[in-house]
């Protein structure tokens, strides 16, 4: 009788807990991103500072984007060319007139868009437009009648006719408003917010085929934490949703500052600053009042909202695209990418953030798992990612990080290369295996 | 309100935005005027006067009431001055400013008492650091009074 020969369970348990260590890395791995920094800001007066607004990537893999204190380019191979200065000031960190916090748009021509949220002839913040010598023109100056202190960019339709969102211009009694530039400059409000229909938006709109405006209003609304607007092209305006969250026991998100985006079916794809209810008390971290610390959600063409996830705070990130400029990116899988403001895997600890951590880059899967891709440090690669991401065809992530004056740096734009893995041809997968050497006998 | 400028007499009378405020004479150079707090609770830039007894008014000046965001990013910029001035280190700047950023966001979604909240946080780290000596009397008194001026709009 033959012997068979079985591990003994010592083995049994080493060999479980390889398989395990093995299934762990691989997991980690598929998630894995390589972080770079492609620029970090010098600060005044040779560069700019603290990037609040996210990119602009061209065709040619040209990153723009604005600092408080500049436009800039930057090349594929990480050349920066500050292309217009904004009101610089003296002291690092307190900037005078004409500070953009949101990302540019570019037309045909290479033109650049974008707004300031103050400056202008009445210092309430303009629309700009940058041209391709550097020449900047400011299109319009808000007067506080017509909103002003946009936190978002502006989107271009197909004549060339710019939209945004003017946020509220208290001293006018203004909530809000929607407006539109023509290409002769132009200015028209489209739309005034009443309170009931939201105030304060400051997420921008997006616009679809059909030329009928979306966004988000972060505050007022049915219940007072803000809605989900649709504006269609004769100007009439549609709550899509309004937001009831908060701590007042709704876990569907509050605060709505961010933008929109909107897949192939209508659903539209956004967030909410605070609320989605993970804490009945209502705190995140020491942020008490606000009823969670932010949510990713779905908006179906019918109305239905559905919180897709709901930030605890933890490692698992608060407070995504807090000011307004910024929005997911969504890949063809379904996946969608932000950034939170805070929170992360422990790092940045002892600076006494309202959440522990600077912030992170995050993916949500489409059964709702979140993937933190990327937790910033504080360090050089930047800290508390204010604005969205842009992604390039190979799946590759580019955004900005800011930084405070203490962190010793004036912010950074990175890049998250993806891991995308390329299928292989049998031959080649034939020529991968590992030769295995028989036994002779 | 103190009012500075030339040829102030007994009676001279301070005018914000139009409207005649009980007003004290202090000298020929400076009046004091009671402004309630109606007049600046909304944003915006107002003109102040002054019309002396069976004379004309005189040249106007701004007087502006900032909004509570632009308010806190005034004592934002108050906070980085001190750190680039080096009263501040990395650390101290960054907690300060991390409470008012977030006090800003709050306020943007109208979570006004998280907003009060951020800014109680705020002061009571000034109030530390004044009583750990990093900043003098007047430096937190300065930054104190700011905060609690916004909390008031707020409230």
């Amino acid at each position: 009788m033959k012997h068979q020969s079985f591990p003994n369970r010592s083995v049994l348990r080493f060999t479980a807990f390889i398989v395990l260590v093995l299934a762990a890395v691989a997991a980690t791995r598929t998630q894995a991103q390589t972080f770079t920094v492609l620029h970090s800001f010098a600060g005044p007066p040779s560069d700019g500072a603290f990037p609040f607004g996210g990119l602009f990537r061209d065709a040619a893999g040209n990153l723009y984007g604005t600092t408080l204190s500049s436009v800039f380019k930057l090349d594929p191979a990480g050349n920066e060319t500050v292309l217009s200065r904004l009101g610089i000031g003296t002291v690092p960190g307190v900037f005078g007139p004409g500070d953009p916090y949101a990302a540019l748009v570019m037309d045909p021509a290479g033109n650049l868009y974008g707004t300031s949220r103050d400056g202008g002839a009445f210092g309430l913040g303009t629309v700009f437009k940058l041209d391709t010598s550097g020449t900047l023109t400011v299109l319009h100056s808000f007067t506080g009648t017509d909103g002003g202190e946009p936190y978002a960019g502006v989107v271009l339709d197909a004549a060339g006719n710019l939209y945004g969102t003017g946020s509220s211009a208290a001293a006018f009694g203004v909530l809000g408003t929607v407006f539109k530039v023509d290409t002769a400059g132009n200015f028209t409000v489209l739309h005034f917010f009443t309170g009931s229909d939201g105030c304060g938006p400051s997420g921008g709109v997006i616009m679809d085929a059909a030329g009928n405006l979306y966004g988000t209003a972060g505050g007022c609304g049915a219940f007072g934490q803000g809605a989900v607007f649709k504006l269609d092209p004769l100007g009439n305006a549609t709550v899509l949703y309004s937001f009831k969250g908060g701590n007042t026991g709704g876990s569907d998100g509050s605060g709505p500052t961010g933008g929109l985006i909107m897949d192939a079916a209508g659903n539209l794809y956004g967030t909410t600053v605070v609320g989605g209810g993970f804490d009945t008390s209502g705190t995140c971290g020491s942020q008490t009042g606000v009823g969670g610390c932010g949510t990713v959600f779905k908006l179906d063409p019918s109305g239905n909202e559905t919180v897709l996830y709901s930030f605890k705070g933890g490692s698992d990130g608060a407070f995504p695209f807090p000011l307004g400029d910024g929005h997911l990116v969504r890949d063809a899988a379904g996946n969608l990418y932000g950034t939170t403001l805070e929170g992360s895997l422990g790092t940045c600890t002892g600076r006494n953030q309202v959440v522990v951590g600077c912030g992170t880059v995050f993916k949500l899967d489409p059964a709702g798992n979140e993937t933190i891709l990327y937790s910033f440090t504080g360090g050089g690669d930047g800290a508390f990612p204010y604005a969205g991401l842009v992604m390039d065809t190979t799946g590759n992530l580019y955004g900005t990080a800011s930084s405070f004056l203490a962190l010793g740096g004036f912010g950074t734009v990175f890049k998250l290369r993806s891991r995308r893995r390329h299928p292989r041809s049998p031959a080649s997968r034939l020529r991968a295996q590992p030769r295995v050497r028989r036994p002779s006998p | 309100m103190t009012v500075n400028g030339t040829n102030f007499v007994s009676g001279s009378t301070v005018s914000f935005n139009g409207n005649a405020r009980a007003t004290m004479f202090v000298s020929a150079t400076q009046l004091t005027a009671a402004i309630p707090a109606s007049d600046i609770a909304t944003a915006g830039t107002f003109n102040v006067t002054v019309t002396n007894p069976g004379g004309g008014a005189s040249n106007s000046v701004s007087f502006t009431v900032l909004t509570p965001q632009q308010a806190t990013q005034a004592v934002i910029n108050t906070v980085n001055a001190l750190f680039s001035q080096g009263v501040l280190n990395g650390g101290q700047d960054n907690s300060l400013v991390t409470q008012l950023q977030h006090a800003i966001i709050m306020m943007n979604v109208g979570k006004n008492a998280g907003a009060i909240g951020n800014l109680e946080s705020f002061i009571s780290e000034v109030n530390d650091l004044l009583n750990s000596g990093v900043l003098s009397s007047s430096q937190a008194a300065s930054l104190v009074s700011a905060a609690e001026s916004v909390i008031a709009r707020l409230s």
